[in-house]
């Protein structure tokens, strides 16, 4: 067997170092004296024989080196001893191994945490089989966009169109939930209400169980429910024995047929229970309330779909004049354009940190090869080879990276976990999926190992014979390589200074707007107002007969709890949209058919929200169900449709919604009685807001909010609240509720986020480019030690060296404030529709973060500048 | 002393193994041996020499044992060892049969 021996002979030197290498020693020196000794027999001097003999045999050293090499396992041993002397230089290099390490720790950690967040919250990756297959479907307005679909129009699109391979319809319900064998409270639960193929279209199959049958969205089969992974592990504590369990949602028994996979997007949407839909017989082709998503069959473009779905739209010219239909694809739905914007800018803030740090880590290990063309000269002059000597650089920067990508991985996940738990529960939206992801660590380590070995082998690189030569005679100082290399490190602290400038820019506006967004008035008070979903007990076929007074009921129940000013129902809480979008006919001008957000309240609403009137009056008790039927608008409404403010005693022709809300009812002439200020029903960010109230009582539907405004602090009152619907029915629940105030929180949450999220890099990246200037600073300043004391000897006073030093380090800085500035003023056009009534030259802005940017960078400046003009004249001169 | 020449390649081993074959020497010895056996025509330098003496130590076809020389300093004296004169005999072969060729070929194109 001839890998034993050498074995013996590996294993036996892994654990007898000491004593191999005093063996090799001895015998390469007794050899050495056996020369020397021989020598002197035949009549040589002392030194001559050791002259001869040093001729004649290679320097001890070597010797020992090539026999080391020729060794089993010589590449292992030497690789430890490698990384052993790589920890020694690096801890003897304290200062300058710390601030590499934070830099790569700041540049891969903290930015690594970040992207994740906006991944996580922004991006929602889409892990659906072939996802450029499946496309949300909607119907086009005429002369509008995209609207939710009327039930007989995707009735006729799943028989008509030949372009999908599946299609589904769905609508999302809040409906009361109970176990089966239970009489515990009910809960309210979302659930998703889709057409069989629905999972198909997806082609998501259950993790156990299955997902509907083809047949199941058929009236008399469609009692099965699909439950998601996270609601089977929270509500079903994991149980396996799920399947064929009943449960009762809005009191009607379903059975559990399967559970959808774990860890896929269907666990960060809303919906906790899935049932399938079924059209009735005489599905209305005018109410437009479903959404419709379809997988085109395999080669079929979105356009050709889009053709097909526009050719079929345009068959029906006296019903649906001028509609049409939008087909789109899904992915690009999930992200918004206003997310994607925000995406792109954050994307490109990580980058930029990113450079930042690597430009900063490049400075510090060029600064330091300069310290070392010395060192390495020796090297070579003593027989290390060139490609041993790169292999020790190899190793000390792959050392470093390591080092500084552990810290980082540590910071990462210790900031991600940090910024989750800060963050109110409610502040994150339910799709978010925050967990630090994987393959941005890799890129970022990938980019700073990159950096740490382009730039520490740039001294084995530089070191040549001849200029070794040249080092050793100058003593490794200032010569015309150093300049250029000063020259480099400048122009990378201007860059880096420049880079972190335009994102302290970006992230100042961003916080500016954020202000501003804050400050708006959004028409009425927050205080004491709370807001919940109220899903009926009645919601799937309401009678007017009970349903008006079941709300009655409820209002008195509300009204009745100490504190309680006012309580309404509502289509549309505050700040959610607003419950409707009709389209509808001015009374004097009836051929032209416009549109307005379309609210229907309980007659107190506008009081429990505060709403100013502005001209005719509220509703009040002469508005009966069958008094004329009114409504009030607001001043959004006014502007664009009586511009000359003659609103009040107008007419406006709209169809009564149907009590289910599944469907029009006949067109209605409506008085306008009254004008009241905008509630920013789209938003904080809306600028205009056409909307109109019509009265619950004389236009009574189902799918309600409740408002309840009152005295004492919000969360007690939702408490009441909940306690007093539950006295008119016991299923009744209160379905989300938020105090207003959360909800004006959850409606700037995507843009609070993107400020907070660019704040922070823009923040890291001022940090790392002031790292960067001091770090270049100091070391520029370490080097000239001998410098400073002469000049201190010959009377240079402190401040003159300090402004020497400082202006030193100055001039890179304001050249890249100026380069900034530059910057900011280009990137204005880029940010701009990300601003809320902030100009992106807004001179504010840019002075203070001048101002920030110039304080710190000018403290990097001076305090080595300082350290350096305290130092000892002779102190400086014996350095070396 | 003559001129030297560098050995062929693979040859070294062969060498030390011929030369520790009569007796065991330690590192100067070996490289004097070489030097007397070939008239001088190779010189080997320490820096080939003490690889090697390792290389082979570590196959285990030589083993190095301390002993004293006559003036009482102490040095490393590699002897042969069993397999190491199998090896010998195994490299002598194949040096015959590549000599015999190369000769062969010469002789042709004389």
């Amino acid at each position: 067997m001839s890998w034993i021996n050498p074995a013996k002979h590996f294993l036996h030197r892994l654990f007898h170092r000491q004593q191999v290498e005093d063996d090799l020693d001895e015998e390469v020196r007794a050899c050495f004296d056996i020369l020397v000794e021989r020598g002197m027999q035949h009549g040589l001097s002392h030194e001559a024989a050791l002259r001869a003999a040093r001729v004649r045999f290679e320097g001890p050293e070597q010797i020992k080196e090539k026999v080391r090499e020729v060794r089993v396992g010589a590449a292992i041993d030497s690789i430890v001893q490698d990384i052993r002397f790589a920890a020694r230089v690096l801890r003897r290099d304290a200062g300058f191994t710390s601030f590499a390490i934070i830099t790569i720790a700041l540049a891969l950690g903290a930015n690594g945490a970040i992207f994740s967040f906006v991944d996580g919250v922004l991006l929602k990756g889409v892990d659906y089989p072939e996802p450029e297959r499946i496309v949300q479907i909607w119907e086009k307005v005429p002369r509008g966009l995209r609207n939710g679909i009327a039930p007989a129009n995707y009735i006729d699109w799943t028989r008509l169109s030949k372009s999908f391979e599946y299609m589904a319809a769905s609508s999302g319900a809040t409906m009361s939930y109970l176990p089966a064998e239970s009489s515990s409270e009910p809960k309210a639960v979302r659930v998703g209400v889709v057409s069989a193929p629905y999972f198909d279209v997806f082609g998501t199959k259950a993790a156990f169980g299955r997902t509907f049958a083809s047949d199941e969205d058929q009236l008399g089969k469609e009692k099965v429910a699909v439950v998601t992974h996270r609601t089977w592990l929270t509500q079903f504590g994991g149980d396996r024995n799920i399947l064929g369990q009943k449960i009762m949602l809005d009191g009607q028994p379903y059975a559990i047929i399967g559970v959808l996979p774990g860890a896929s997007e269907f666990d960060r949407r809303t919906n906790d229970f899935w049932i399938p839909l079924v059209f009735p017989p005489n599905a209305p082709r005018n109410y437009h309330s479903f959404s419709a998503v379809a997988r085109m069959k395999r080669g079929v473009t979105v356009q050709q779909a889009q053709a097909e779905m526009t050719s079929i739209a345009e068959r029906y010219p006296d019903v649906k004049k001028g509609w049409g239909a939008i087909v789109d694809l899904y992915v690009d739905r999930l992200v918004g354009d206003q997310m994607r914007l925000s995406l792109q800018i954050l994307m490109w803030a990580v980058i930029a940190v990113l450079l930042i740090g690597c430009a900063n880590l490049a400075n510090l290990l060029l600064a330091r090869s300069t310290l070392r063309s010395r060192e390495m000269a020796v090297r070579l002059a003593m027989g290390a080879r060139r490609g041993r000597i790169i292999r020790m650089l190899l190793t000390e920067s792959l050392l470093l990276s390591a080092a500084g990508a552990v810290a980082g991985v540590v910071l990462g996940y210790g900031l991600l976990g940090w910024i989750r738990s800060l963050l109110p529960p409610f502040y994150l939206p339910s799709s978010a999926n925050v967990a630090m992801d994987g393959r941005v660590l890799l890129f970022l380590s990938a980019a700073t190992l990159f950096t740490c070995l382009a730039m520490g082998l740039a001294p084995a690189l530089q070191v040549s014979a001849e200029e070794s030569a040249e080092s050793l005679k100058e003593g490794g100082r200032a010569n015309t390589a150093g300049r250029r290399k000063m020259i480099v490190r400048n122009v990378f602290v201007g860059v880096q200074v420049a880079v972190a400038f335009v994102l302290l820019v970006a992230g100042g506006l961003l916080v500016r707007s954020f202000q501003k967004l804050m400050s708006v008035d959004i028409g009425y008070q927050t205080e004491g107002l709370i807001a919940a979903y109220l899903p009926l007990p009645m919601e799937k076929s309401p009678e007017v007969t009970t349903l008006v007074p079941y709300i009655e009921r409820i209002l008195m129940e509300v009204r009745s709890i100490p504190g309680v000013r006012e309580a309404a129902v509502t289509t549309g809480l505050p700040l959610r949209g607003w419950g409707d979008g009709m389209p509808f006919r001015l009374g004097d001008r009836p051929k032209e058919e416009v549109g307005t957000g379309f609210k229907i309240i309980s007659p107190r609403y506008l009081q429990a929200l505060g709403l100013p009137l502005k001209a005719g009056r509220y509703f009040d008790d002469r508005d009966t169900a069958g008094s004329p039927p009114v409504v009030v608008v607001n001043e959004s409404f006014v502007r664009r449709y009586y511009p000359k403010g003659d609103a009040i005693g107008k007419h406006i022709l709209v169809e009564k919604i149907l009590p289910n809300r599944r469907g029009l009812g006949p067109q209605t002439a409506w008085e306008i009685v009254g004008v009241v200020v905008d509630e920013k029903g789209r938003g904080v960010e809306s600028s205009t807001d056409v909307g109109a109230y019509a009265s619950f009582t004389q236009n009574p539907v189902v799918r309600l909010g409740i408002v309840a405004r009152g005295a004492a602090d919000a969360g007690s009152l939702i408490q009441a609240v909940a306690r007093a619907v539950a006295k008119v029915h016991k299923s009744q629940v209160l379905d989300r509720p938020r105090t207003v105030e959360e909800l004006k929180t959850e409606a700037l949450l995507s843009r609070r986020l993107t400020t907070s999220l660019l704040g922070g890099l823009a923040i890291l990246a001022m940090l790392l480019a002031c790292t960067g200037i001091y770090g270049v600073l100091s070391f520029v300043t370490a080097r000239r030690t001998h410098e400073l004391g002469i000049r201190a000897v010959l009377g240079a006073s402190r401040s003159v060296l300090l402004r020497l030093v400082a202006g030193n380090g100055a001039t890179p800085v304001v050249l890249g404030i100026i380069a900034g500035l530059l910057g900011a003023l280009a990137m204005g056009r880029f940010i701009q529709s990300m601003l809320f009534v902030i100009d992106p030259i807004d001179p504010l802005t840019l002075a203070g973060v001048s101002l920030i940017f110039a304080t710190v960078a000018l403290v990097a400046c001076v305090i080595p500048a300082w350290k350096a003009s305290r130092v000892e004249p002779m102190a400086a001169l014996r350095h070396e | 002393m003559g001129k030297s020449t560098d050995l062929l390649p693979g040859t070294l081993d062969m060498l030390i193994l011929r030369i520790l074959e009569l007796r065991p020497l330690h590192g100067v010895g070996v490289a004097d041996r070489i030097e007397q056996v070939t008239n001088g025509v190779f010189v080997v330098g320490a820096g080939s020499l003490f690889p090697a003496l390792h290389r082979l130590a570590e196959k285990g076809w030589i083993k190095g044992e301390w002993d004293a020389l006559e003036s009482g300093r102490r040095a490393k004296f590699y002897a042969i060892t069993s397999s190491g004169r199998i090896q010998l005999a195994k490299e002598k072969r194949n040096w015959q049969k590549a000599h015999t060729a190369v000769n062969q070929v010469l002789a042709e194109e004389a």
